[in-house]
């Protein structure tokens, strides 16, 4: 691969991404509440939505390891198409009450609604710490893995500390630039980029191997592909932790609160199976199967089998390999720009606020939350760039998606169990981060993976904790489970009308 | 209403445990359904009826959910 295309290829997509900033900075009005800068003023329509919450949660993975997950593993990852389909399922069970909470209250981060349906700064500032720690690191291997891909890539062309530096500079640029609204943005380009990749990649993988012939002659070169071969436990630590935990990462929780309307939610939820699961899912399928294929990705082994999608292009259309370059790049900053801000607000919001003893002001917050957005680029941009520093975090990264993970009861009790007391949830949560720890680092098991040991204790341990404890307020339990009840409840004529008619003092707080 | 709301979460339960099958050993051989080997088959087919089902929450949960809000507005506090 020659640099020239790649770097001015790469040189395109920044300049782009500097002018969609720029756009959304101009669109906020000059001076952006904290609402605004952290939540898009609660007015982000479906289309933006949708591709903002698709690119968050595709990442560099996707465009490198799912590929090679089916490479390795055959028809066995395919369940990996089943657990993105319901995050649909989820905009609707846990998406839409978060919004309508959000909307009501007027929260910016989980954490103020955990504080204030639990009448707990402790569990606030629990849940704000356990969601950093579960994207901090995510957001450095998103920048050392894109980089560490490049430099393979375009043989030394694009040095690793180039990637890094890029990679940084433009998600801290259009966070602190434009902030919700430059992210989401950012993330339907770069989502629409690296989606057309895809697409263009599966077509012409398909004219090469005879279009559905492809798991026939998969069959006849290795008939262990497209053989199921069971480990259930492994599959439900994935279902759980990339699947079951994806809508509770702080992350995706602002998303929702930035919705504009429930409708939007709706058409949100409608899209969603057509761009995670059949675009994002079930083309990485094709492309990783038919890469065993003699052919079409020649070189390609199991040590390898991450590097699929260029290895295709190297191959095939050199010409355009570039353009996959860039689309790794655009993977890795619509997943980390979100990741940088949601972190940078519960810092400031959850924990800066909570050691301050007070609610912080407008101005105060954001311009703590742009500090601490500049604050934490740096510190990803040094820790990447330190020797060996990012790879002592690889296993922390990989326990990301199990810690939020954790954070699901104590998000239940809000949302529809409200037996679960403030006592119970936190110990809960101390209890599932606790055991996690002890099954990765302590190599103590039971026979389950380490994300789905800590739910299985967090569960039980609020719930017995919840048992003999005192339960949450009547207020919380009318402003939320009362509210839920009333706008969410079956849709029949009577229940309408009641929504309509209901007294005032039902609505007040 | 109520009804198909059931229906769809009924639905969508009765699919995760078709898809679960073959990790658990039932449908996990490589024989073939048309193009598609046999697990695979059944997770393609659970996931175009979990698309649908997806489909139907617009109609019977999101639609009504605006209705409601459109005629009593959440009061913010």
């Amino acid at each position: 691969m020659t640099a020239l295309p790649t770097l001015l290829i790469l040189a395109g997509i920044v300049g782009i991404l500097l002018s969609i900033a720029y756009l959304a900075a101009r669109n906020s009005g000059g001076s952006q509440t904290t609402e605004d800068f952290v939540v898009g003023g609660r007015a982000i329509g479906t289309t933006v939505l949708l591709l903002s919450m698709g690119a968050t949660y595709f990442s560099t993975w996707t465009l490198l390891g799912s590929f090679g997950a089916y490479f390795r593993e055959g028809i066995w990852f395919a369940g990996f198409a089943v657990w993105t389909i319901f995050h649909g399922v989820f905009v609707w069970l846990f998406g839409t009450r978060i919004w309508l909470a959000g909307k009501r209250f007027g929260f910016i981060t989980p954490g103020q609604m955990i504080e204030h349906y639990y009448d707990s700064k402790r569990l606030r500032l629990l849940s704000a710490l356990v969601g950093i720690t579960a994207l901090v690191p995510v957001m450095l291997i998103q920048v050392s893995g894109g980089a560490r891909a490049l430099e393979t890539l375009t043989e030394g062309a694009v040095p690793y500390a180039l990637g890094v530096t890029i990679a940084s500079l433009m998600v801290g640029a259009i966070v602190l630039w434009a902030g919700f609204r430059g992210t989401a943005w950012s993330d339907m380009f770069l989502g629409t980029f690296f989606a057309a990749i895809m697409i263009f990649t599966a077509l012409y993988v398909l004219d090469l191997v005879g279009g559905l012939a492809l798991f026939a002659r998969v069959a006849e070169i290795n008939p262990d592909l497209v053989t199921n071969p069971g480990k259930p436990t492994n599959m439900l630590e994935l279902f759980l932790g990339l699947g079951f935990g994806a809508w509770v990462l702080p992350h995706m929780w602002q998303k929702f609160y930035s919705a504009k309307s429930a409708e939007t939610l709706g058409k949100v939820a409608v899209a969603t199976p057509f761009w995670n699961s059949w675009m994002m899912a079930i083309i990485p399928l094709i492309i990783g199967l038919a890469a065993v294929i003699p052919g079409v990705a020649p070189g390609v082994s199991r040590e390898s089998s991450d590097t699929i999608l260029p290895q295709i292009f190297a191959e095939h259309a050199p010409v355009l390999a570039a353009f996959v370059v860039a689309g790794i790049l655009a993977a890795a900053i619509s997943t980390i720009n979100s990741q940088l801000l949601s972190s940078a607000s519960l810092v400031a919001e959850d924990i800066w606020g909570g050691v301050r003893g007070r609610k912080l002001s407008d101005q105060e917050s954001t311009r703590v939350t742009r500090l601490v957005v500049a604050g934490l680029t740096l510190l990803v941009f040094v820790l990447a760039l330190t020797p060996g520093g990012a790879g002592h975090l690889v296993p922390v990264a990989a326990l990301g998606f199990g810690l939020g993970l954790q954070l699901v009861p104590s998000a239940l009790g809000i949302l529809y169990f409200r037996r679960i007391t403030e006592m119970g949830a936190f110990a809960g949560l101390l209890a599932g981060v606790i055991s996690l720890l002890i099954v990765k680092f302590g190599g103590f098991t039971i026979g389950l993976g380490a994300g789905t040991t800590g739910i299985v204790a967090n569960i039980a341990v609020t719930a017995l904790v919840s048992l003999v404890t005192r339960p949450v307020s009547d207020a919380s339990i009318e402003n939320y489970h009362g509210m839920f009840a009333r706008y969410m409840g079956a849709d029949t004529k009577s229940q309408d009308a009641a929504a309509v008619d209901a007294p005032a003092t039902a609505e007040a707080v | 209403m109520l009804l198909l709301r059931r229906l769809i979460g009924v639905t969508l339960l009765v699919c995760l445990v078709i898809v679960a099958l073959p990790y658990l050993g039932f449908f996990a051989d490589p024989t073939f359904i048309g193009p598609f080997p046999k697990p695979l088959a059944i997770v393609l087919g659970a996931n175009v009826v979990l698309t649908l089902c997806v489909i139907a929450l617009y109609p019977l949960c999101f639609r009504p959910l605006q209705r409601k809000l459109d005629a009593n507005p959440v009061e913010e506090v």
